[in-house]
Formats: C-alpha cells, structure tokens, sequence
C-alpha cells in the first residue's frame, strides 16, 4: 500500500522544494576529498604546455633530434666491416656482363664537364 | 609471403631480366679467371648495390659500358655430408661462413626450386642491411668483393649510388652510406656516394632550353626502382633538390594483390609479362588495378615535384627534359602517361619532353661510372 501523500488536487507543490533547496545551501557542508590523480594531471597538463626544449620537425611531421650522430654511425659501421673467421668460396669473382655500346664522345663532354665541378 | 610466392617472385625478375638482355646488348658468364684483365677499362668505377641486384659499370676505351650484375641472394645450407657432396658435384657457386654454406645468386635460386624447401635470404632489405640475416655485413662484403673485383689503379676513384632520404617514411641512409664507404675503402678504392637520381642525368644527359641557348645536364630526372623512386633537379650537373618516395613498384603490386585477392607473385607476372599502359585490358581486373594505380604513382610523382621544388623555391627559366629510369618505368606506355599527366597538372617548371632512358636498367651505374672517371679526370689534371 503507498502511504505516501499525494498532492491535492491543484495544490502548488513548487514552493516546498524550493524551500528544501534552499536549506540544503545555507547549511554548512564539509570540505570535499581532494582528488590526488585530478591534481596531478592538471600539473602536468600545465607543464607540458611550457616548451622546455627546441625541436625541429621534419617534412613528414615526425621530430627529430637535433643531434649529430655521424661519429657513432661511422664507427658502429667501421665494426660492422670487420671480417670474422676464415670464409671459404668455390668462386674469386661474380656476375654477368650486359654491354651498352655509347657514344665515346659525348660520354667526354660530361666527363669533362663533371670533373669541373666540386663534390 | 609464403616461401613459393617468393620464389615466383624472384623468377619473375629473372625474366625480366631476359628481356633486358636482348639483341642489342650481350649477356655472358665473365671468366672466372680473369676478372677486371678482359678489357681495357678506364680508372673509374661505378656501383648500384640494390635490394635485389648489385650492379657494377666499368667504360673501355672504345666507349663500351662493360655492366656486371649480379643476383643479390643467397640460399643457406647446414653444413652435412649431404650438403658437401652436392656442393663438391656440383658447380653452384657458395661461400662457407662459421656452420654454414650460402649458395649465391642465380643459383641460390635453382638449388631452392629443385630442394623445395627453405628460404632464399637476401643481405639487403628496404635497400639496407637485413638486420634478420646475423651474417648480412660479412656476405654481402665478400660478394661486393667478387662482384666489383680490385681497383684496376690504386686508390681508383669509385662512385656507388645513394638514394635519397624519402618524405614519406622517417629513414636516414647515413648508416647505409658508411657501411659501404667501409667496404670500398677495404679493397682499396677511393669511394664516394653519388645521388641515384643525379646518376641519370650524368648517363642520359637531360638538356633544358633557355634564352642563353641549351644547357647540358640540366633537367628532372627520376629512378623509379621497386623500394622507391628517387627524383632530383639537376643545373649544370648540380643537384638542385633531390628526394625520395617509398611508394612505387613494390607498392604497387601489394596495393593490386589487396584489392583483386590475387597474389602479389601473380601480379608480378602480370605487370611484367602482359601489362601495356598504352593498351590495358580492362576485363582483366589486374591489368585495370594496375593500371589505375600507375596513374596514382605518376599523379604522387608529379605533385611531390611540385611541392618539393615550390618548398624549396626552386625555379628554371626555359623549358627542360623529363628523364626517367628504372626497373618500374619498364613497362611499356609508361612514359606516355607521364607526359599526359603532366599536361593536365600544375607543374612549376615547363617540361618540353619526357624521356625513358636507353638502358633503365644501368642508367644508375652508368652515371656513376661516368662521375667516377670524372674524379679520376680531375686528380689528373691537379
């Protein structure tokens, strides 16, 4: 059985609620916990938004260092040459031959150009 | 790609590289005895080492361009009695390293046909080392070695060609570059890398036309191999701007095979055996997958030119020369839907012609030859 009461008919029920909100507003309520994680993230938000270090962003929109690496990549490949162990082969020398037949003279006019010219 | 695919997809280079060999050139095992002493070559030597082939170009006396190529790989073979004896029987070529045997080249090819088992390995991958394969640096310097042979002088200037760092991928060639200076050095040559796509221009020798008259090695040239295409603008034999892209032959071929379902190997024989872009045959659906993807490469090409080139504020007075080169600008009519691409697109540099190379196959290793005797012709005259 409902024993709640219902409204009469045609009988305001707005100004009750209002009342209850506002008792709810005038008393004092307490502090809410802090959230730790909420806290954190917006310091880091904050940080990440300061640019600490220069970038430098490539054709494909990829960051790259800006760092020269061609002393470490000229010795790792200097190990990488390095012959180990004895190899045995049944051959000395390798591949097929393909002639193109050119014109001698014209090939000198573009060596001769080239050797004009810097690296 | 299954081990089969694989070796389909190797024997469909094979015959590409029949077709290469045709009336006009002459395709013989060199004589293993005398490698570098059959001719009378001029000091300079060029090389293309590919993914798939390593290629290298010497010019005689007379003019002739003497081209070697060999198949860049390799089938391994746990050493065993069984494999001993088919080695000592036979006459594959192999070299041993620590436990095993790697058959090399061509023949590495028929002894994985004729075994049906295992996988053909290659020292490179993507056009650099295979990082998978623990011996990569040591093979493929021993196969360099026999490939190239020693330097005809000391310290003979060599050019050995280098692609482009690409736009699309993050990928630096330094470590390549390097690795290979280390090898050249090591047999004595005096090495140096040249640009893959400036090595068409020093081959094909593109013209551009302007007030002042022609101008030689002036031009776009492009080198459109099955990792990448390579593209540069060459003034006066200097290079203005040069890049490359990842997505073309190979590219292609996976795009086609996933958008038909039929095999990437299929495909491959296909494009080489029946594709003509001057007449497709539409009610085959590969052929059109192909040929609709030929016009999206070509339509990249183009507008990366234009980007590059607008980026870099680059900018020719006159008209110029188109050159292209390369195993993907083989296919027949090729050529023809560059040019009519160009016609409809914006280009920032007027283009009077487009070019196939003579040779598409050897332009590169043409080029750097001709760059290499260029050193020795100025150490001369120092």
């Amino acid at each position: 059985m409902n024993y709640l009461k219902r409204p009469e008919p045609g009988r305001p029920i707005g100004r009750v609620v209002e009342r209850i909100i506002e008792k709810q507003s005038t008393t004092p309520q307490p502090n809410p916990p802090i959230d730790i994680n909420v806290l954190i993230s917006a310091i880091t938000q904050a940080i990440q938004a300061i640019p600490s270090k220069q970038t430098i962003v490539n054709a494909n929109g990829t960051e790259i260092e800006d760092f020269d690496n061609s002393k470490t990549m000229e010795q790792l490949a200097n190990s990488m040459t390095v012959q180990r162990g004895k190899k045995e082969s049944n051959f000395e020398n390798l591949g097929n031959e393909h002639h193109t037949k050119t014109n001698k003279t014209d090939v000198e006019k573009t060596i001769d150009l080239l050797s004009n010219l810097n690296d | 790609m299954s081990n089969n695919a694989n070796n389909a997809n190797n024997a469909n280079k094979d015959d590409m590289l029949d077709q290469m060999t045709d009336d006009k050139v002459k395709a013989t095992v060199v004589d293993k005895k005398a490698p570098n002493t059959l001719y009378k070559f001029k000091p300079g030597c060029g090389v293309d080492i590919g993914t798939s082939n390593i290629v290298v170009s010497r010019q005689t006396e007379d003019g002739t361009f003497v081209n070697k190529y060999h198949r860049n790989m390799l089938y391994p073979l746990d050493i065993s009695e069984e494999a001993t004896d088919l080695l000592e029987k036979s006459s594959y070529l192999y070299v041993k390293v620590n436990n095993k045997y790697y058959v090399v080249g061509e023949d590495a090819l028929t002894l994985v046909n004729a075994i049906g088992k295992g996988d053909i390995v290659r020292p490179m991958k993507d056009g650099i080392l295979n990082p998978a394969l623990k011996e990569a640096t040591e093979l493929l310097f021993y196969i360099i070695k026999a490939v190239v042979g020693a330097p005809i002088i000391p310290n003979e200037p060599l050019r050995y060609s280098l692609p482009a760092n690409p736009i699309d991928v993050p990928m630096d060639n330094l470590f390549h570059k390097m690795i290979l200076m280390g090898f050249f050095k090591k047999l004595g040559f005096d090495p140096k890398p040249v640009s893959e796509a400036m090595c068409i221009a020093y081959d094909c020798n593109p013209i551009a036309k302007a007030d002042e008259g022609e101008i030689p090695l002036s031009g776009i040239t492009c080198s459109c191999g099955a990792g990448m295409w390579n593209i540069a603008l060459a003034f006066k034999g200097l290079s203005v701007v040069e890049f490359s892209c990842t997505k073309s032959g190979d590219y292609l071929d996976e795009q086609v095979s996933k958008m038909t379902g039929v095999d990437k190997a299929k495909v491959i024989k296909i494009k080489e055996k029946k594709l003509d872009l001057d007449n497709v045959d539409m009610g085959d659906r590969v052929q059109a997958a192909l040929s609709i993807y030929y016009d999206e490469m070509v339509d990249r090409m183009l507008q990366s030119i234009s980007k590059q080139f607008q980026k870099q504020k680059s900018d020719m007075d006159g008209e110029i020369e188109l050159v292209l080169a390369g195993g993907s600008s083989m296919v027949p009519g090729f050529c023809k839907r560059v040019e009519s691409a160009l016609s409809t697109s914006e280009f920032p540099i007027k283009v009077y012609q487009v070019r196939h190379s003579k040779t598409p196959f050897y332009s590169v290793v043409q080029g750097a030859c001709v760059r290499a005797q260029a050193d020795y012709s100025k150490l001369q005259k120092k």
